[in-house]
Parts: C-alpha cells; structure tokens; sequence
C-alpha cells in the first residue's frame, strides 16, 4: 500500500464522541449513519486532503500509539478497506 | 388537542385550494398533522363524516386556511369489484392514513425530528414515553393497552422538535383486523377510551421495541452514538434537518438515553410507563 492514496469521502453530517463517531450519508431519497470507531474516524480525518498509505500508517502511529499487533500496515488496510466498503474513503493508486 | 392552533405561515394565504364558501366545501376535513394542517378531499359526505369522526382528535376547526398542493390529499374509495362500499371504503381509509403521513412529512420536513414511533403523554405535566419500532413490533397494541390510562400523542410518527417539544399526531389508530392479519382498520381514538394531551408534551422516556414472542422484559441502555445508528432506520427526512445527527443526539439526551426494550406483552411495560411520565424537566 506503499503507493496508495487514500481520500475520505463528503458525508453530509458527522458526529464525534469519546469513542469515534457517525457519519450520515445520503443517496439520493434514502440516508443511512454509520458508526465509525476511534481508529476509523482518526483514519477520516487524517485522510481529509489526501494521504498517503505509509504516512498514514505512521500518523496513526503517533496519533493512537502502538497497536498490540505488530503488523500495523495489515490493520491500517483492514480498517480502510472497511471504510472503502462504506464508502467512507476512496483508495487511489491500487 | 386544546391549545389554539399556531396562525398558518404566509405562504398559504394564495393557493389554489381555497374552498370557502364552495359546495365541495363540506367534503373536506382539515386535520392537525405533525405541526401543520392537512386538507383531506372526500369523494361525497358519508366519506366526509366517517372522515371525521375516525380523525376526531386532530381535526382543525380554526379559521379557514388555504392550503398548498403539498398538504392536500384526496381519499380515493373506487368502485367496483366484488368487495361492499364499507369495505373499500376501509381500505381507503387505511390508504388515506399513509397518504397523510406522508405528505405532512414531506410538508414539514427539516421542521423536527420525525421519528416512527407511538408516544404517551402524562396529561398533567407534559412528560410523555416514546417508543420506536418497524410496523409489527407492537407500537399499536402498546397504545391502546396502556393508552388510556394517559393522554394519546400517536401511534406511528412522534416529531420532535428542537426544544424537545412533541408536535402530536393524534391520528386513528391503525388496528390489525382479528389482532394479527395484514388487513388493518383505521380506528377513532375514542373509541380505544383515548384522549387528546391539554398540555405541550415533550420527550421524558425513548426506547426501541422489540417483541418476541414469550419473551421476559429485557431493557439495555445504548450509548449516544450506537443510539443515533439503532434510530436511523426508523427516522424520516432526518437529512433534511441543520445538524441532523446533533439534533437526534439532542432528542435521546433530553429523553436521558435510549434503551432497547426486548418484551412479549404491552403490560409488562407499565412500570416503566409509569416511572417515565412521572418525570420532572
């Protein structure tokens, strides 16, 4: 993910709480909210101009500390393919 | 409800749907709705009279308004087909009840907080139970077991507003014919022993109903968060709203959380009722 650009996507509204936030999205006539968790909006926010895939994973390092895992690269992909899923992040560059 | 009704804004001082002094006059029913008033058109008199008397609790007898397009909606019984006049007639009844719904939805969206729910109301203080549920988890059965024992606020759309107050939508009641079958009958709230709130009521107590057969009380606190996500599905025009998922964190604060309630039978939540329209603001 050396390469890879991540981009957090337009929401109309987000909430921030002690333990992450919701988003709500709308398409079209339908809306939906989304529960994100600390690592989740962190990875959001630091994505807001764009960001590149390592530097992230070390931003977040900084920002939340050392995972207990040892592969953060493995849980920062896991966590923005889940945002990707949502439509919460676009991934460029994979 | 007693309170004198709010003066219709401007913008419905020059519509086309002006008919004072008109012989179609008599078919229409002017109803409260979610905050606004509604104009039902009926097909001939004996409509209009069972129009009104399902729709008791919500009709608008104030000074004549001019109404928009968006909040008149025409009761359509049809004709023909094997089935009686009464019976289409309930039907279009059934069928009128959603229409209304939704056009005062659309008409007042960004207005409140629309929630799918039932709402009880203690007459003397205000303090009033909400209760969100998908049709069929019992929002219906709730409100006419407990319901008179307080004051009627609906049972299907409860609107909050942004100073907590609850804008009543004191429609009939929505009642499966037989207790469980698909056909339901649009039934006046007086009839259920119903009664209208005197005061302004505002949100004591919210909850999630969920029903399951057998089951014995079982109440779990959301947090605020998980909360604004467990209501989602069951708000309406949410993004229509300034703040939309501030405005519902306002609405579960000011109704000190949200829990989800997991129950079999209405009358195993009535001390619960009870402790939450005893509350205080």
């Amino acid at each position: 993910m050396t390469h890879v650009v991540v981009r957090s996507a337009p929401v109309l509204d987000e909430l921030v709480g002690d333990d992450g936030a919701v988003v709500l999205m709308v398409h079209e006539t339908t809306h939906r909210v989304v529960r994100l968790s600390v690592l989740g909006h962190t990875i959001r926010e630091l994505a807001a101009d764009g960001i590149s895939s390592s530097v992230l994973e070390r931003a977040l390092v900084e920002r939340l500390g050392t995972p207990d895992t040892a592969d953060v690269q493995a849980l920062v992909r896991a966590a923005v393919d889940d945002l990707a899923a949502e439509g919460l992040v676009t991934v460029e560059g994979q | 409800m007693t309170p004198a009704p709010a003066p219709p804004p401007e913008s419905w001082t020059t519509t086309p749907h002006d008919l004072s002094g008109r012989p179609e006059a008599d078919l229409t029913v002017d109803v409260r709705a979610l905050g606004t008033i509604m104009r039902i058109q009926t097909p001939d008199a004996e409509c209009a009279a069972v129009v009104r008397r399902a729709w008791h609790l919500a009709l608008y007898s104030g000074e004549r308004v001019d109404v928009p397009e968006d909040r008149l909606v025409h009761m359509q019984v049809g004709d023909g087909g094997d089935d009686d006049r009464s019976e289409r007639r309930s039907r279009a009844m059934v069928a009128l009840t959603q229409a209304l719904t939704r056009g005062a939805l659309r008409a007042q969206a960004g207005k409140a907080v629309f929630l799918h729910a039932g709402g009880l109301c203690n007459p003397r203080t205000g303090a009033s139970f909400v209760y969100v549920a998908p049709g069929g988890m019992g929002k219906t059965p709730l409100t006419r077991t407990l319901g008179p024992a307080f004051a009627y606020l609906s049972d299907e759309t409860i609107a909050v507003t942004a100073d907590g107050a609850i804008l009543p939508y004191l429609k009939p009641l929505s009642v499966r014919r037989g207790g469980h079958g698909s056909v339901k009958d649009e039934v006046a709230p007086a009839e259920l022993g119903l009664m209208a709130p005197t005061v302004t009521p505002w949100v004591a107590g919210l909850v999630i109903l969920r029903r399951q057969e057998g089951a014995t009380l079982h109440v779990e606190p959301v947090d605020t968060l998980d909360a604004i996500v467990a209501l989602s599905p069951e708000t309406s025009a949410m993004a229509a709203l300034d703040h939309p998922l501030r405005r519902v964190a306002h609405v579960i604060e000011r109704a000190r959380g949200l829990t989800i309630v997991t129950y079999s039978e209405a009358t195993q939540l009535g001390p619960m009722v009870d402790v939450i329209l005893s509350r205080r603001r």
